[in-house]
């Protein structure tokens, strides 16, 4: 039986490659300016590893389930026919599924590989980390208590999901999105698991074996995007200091694009970033704080690793492109509806 | 010697030493330089994941017949664990790339301090770790309260050219989830010229809560600040949790 050696993410390795060398260099250095910064950056470093590790594995165990344990059928059986109930289905299901965007990204993988709709798919992915119970709670306490902003967060975030799995459902419906990489082995337990790739398994391996394998496949899939990401987030943080930015604070426009990036850069769980959107409430508009809150649980450093391990290039610049625009979009129409006065 | 199928040996090995790190922190308790007390429960949970996929990945090591190749992103596994073991937590200077956000009256009237008479017998107000935070908010909203009373508060000492004159802000870090969101909070203060006040030196002060107008270095003017105005100040060492949390 010839098993094809599986092929690497070659982009990937060569990030975290460079970023090794960063360290060692960071490592090597004596004057006391790279020592604080390199204790600096090992801090952010190791914290931001350590926050998502348990969620990581979390998903790698659930999508290991979904890819064992649910059927084909029984997707096509729950979810909806037409591609526009799909979504909204999809979306309100991130409201009862209290998961990270660490965890999220296997988890679709997985459902993806069983079936669900490419659109479905990836609103739950955009919905999941972002009106979930938990983050609309630790939102709440955030604002000290005032629910107008966590109904802004969260119909904003809902009506921001389903319009990106709207955006994503217009290609063909059968055009394939992951990045499977080639199976040419021919694996017994092929009914059992679908879309596995390079390994063996044995006549004796239960079910439990596979299930324990696929996990750690997704973990170390996962996680390794995981560190690369939230390194060149700890790089930012340490080097770069938030209150330049200021400024743009007042400007309609300006105040949701350097939102955006900070998001983007700053790569926060999507349970603590009230607290850090709270603070710049008093110098930036409204938009600009809510397009924060958005942006970051559907698309930040880390998962953009996580993303291109999953999913073809070309499907991950679209997705991108769609998360910018409609959370770009979002932040203008809530700063319109304030200059108007609808909002307070 | 018996072939063993390599890579799955290394990615087995990764895996158990992921959950010992994971441990150790624990255990040394060094886990709350990087996150939440309240988080520690998931890291145990990962930790048990980890050697839970350790152990299946054990058999496998001597599965022979096909070899997995070594995959160069395992090592990426070590970078953590390596760092995670040297790291002390950070130094102050962060402090300065992270968002501050210092205690002001958000009241819009103006109480001069002299209108307010307040009995020397008055405790003192005491900050702690655990009321941090809350009495820091309390003292925004309702600076009333606090007028003219005794203040003891300790943290490090903030400082940057936006600054007036005898003017740092003692500061701490406030943590949510973990070390990466954690932000500075602090109150303004207003210390004598002949006191020797340098950026990160962790000090107790002890002063009187004013409300009143802060000039800063370029001459903006920022009404109804609370400063405490310093009498007393006491060096003390970095404590072992710098962090306090919401």
């Amino acid at each position: 039986m010839i098993v094809n050696i599986r092929k690497e993410n070659k982009a990937g390795n060569y990030i975290i490659f460079l970023l090794t060398i960063i360290f060692v260099l960071m490592l090597l250095k004596v004057t006391r300016l790279y020592n604080d910064s390199f204790q600096n950056f090992s801090t952010i470093f190791i914290s931001i590893v350590l926050e998502a590790v348990p969620f990581v594995i979390l998903g790698a165990f659930i999508a290991a389930f979904i890819n064992l344990y649910i059927s084909e059928d029984f997707i096509k059986k729950i979810l909806p026919k037409n591609r526009i109930g799909s979504i909204i289905m999809a979306s309100f299901l991130g409201m009862v599924f209290p998961v990270c965007e660490c965890a999220i990204v296997p988890i679709v993988k997985n459902l993806i590989r069983k079936g669900v709709p490419k659109e479905a798919a990836v609103t739950f992915m955009m919905a999941v980390p972002l009106v979930n119970p938990i983050v609309l709670l630790s939102t709440y306490y955030a604002f000290y208590n005032t629910s107008s902003i966590v109904i802004l967060r969260g119909v904003t975030g809902l009506l921001s999901a389903i319009t990106i799995g709207m955006l994503v459902s217009n290609g063909k419906i059968d055009s394939r999105v992951l990045r499977e990489i080639d199976l040419t082995d021919n694996c017994e337990h092929e009914s059992l698991v679908v879309g596995h790739n390079h390994h063996y398994h044995g006549n004796e391996e239960s079910r439990l074996e596979v299930f324990m394998e696929h996990a750690g496949e997704e973990f170390y899939e996962t996680a390794r995007f995981l560190i690369a990401g939230a390194a060149l987030s700890s790089l930012f943080q340490t080097f770069v200091s938030k209150q330049a930015l200021r400024g743009l604070g007042s400007n309609i426009i300006f105040s949701i694009l350097v939102m955006l990036v900070l998001a983007y850069l700053l790569s926060i769980c999507s349970t603590a970033d009230a607290f850090i959107a709270r603070t710049f409430m008093s110098q930036f508009t409204l938009g600009s704080v809510i397009a924060f809150m958005i942006m970051g649980p559907m698309l930040d450093i880390k998962n953009t690793f996580m993303l291109m391990g999953a999913f073809k290039g070309r499907f991950v610049v679209k997705l991108i492109t769609y998360i910018l625009v409609v959370c770009f979009t979002a932040g203008i129409a809530i700063n319109l509806l304030v200059a108007l006065g609808v909002i307070r | 010697m018996r072939k063993v199928n390599f890579g799955a040996l290394i990615w087995c090995i990764i895996l158990a030493t992921f959950s010992l790190f994971l441990i150790f922190l624990v255990a040394s308790k060094k886990i709350y330089l990087f996150i939440n007390p309240e988080m520690v429960k998931y890291t145990f949970f990962a930790a048990i994941g980890c050697a839970v996929l350790s152990a299946f990945q054990f058999k496998k090591i001597f599965e022979i017949g096909h070899e997995e190749k070594m995959k160069f992103g395992y090592l990426i596994f070590l970078i953590p664990i390596a760092l995670g073991l040297v790291s002390n937590g950070f130094d102050t200077s962060i402090a300065y790339k992270k968002n501050i956000s210092v205690a002001e009256s958000r009241t819009t009237e103006n109480k001069v301090s002299e209108d307010i008479k307040v009995s020397s017998k008055e405790a003192a107000i005491s900050f702690n770790d655990k009321n941090y935070c809350s009495l820091l908010n309390d003292i925004g909203e309702n600076p009333d309260r606090y007028i003219n009373r005794k203040i003891k508060i300790l943290g490090f000492v903030y400082r940057d050219n936006s600054f007036g004159k005898n003017k740092f802000v003692i500061a701490r870090m406030l943590m949510t989830c973990c070390a990466a969101d954690s932000q500075v909070i602090g109150i303004m203060c207003e210390y004598p010229e002949n006191l020797e006040v340098k950026k990160g030196m962790w000090l107790k002060v002890q002063g009187i809560l004013e409300v009143k107008d802060y000039r800063d270095s370029k001459g903006v003017v920022k009404k109804g600040m609370a400063i405490i105005k310093v009498k007393k100040v006491t060096k003390i060492s970095k404590p072992i949790n710098e962090y306090i949390y919401p």
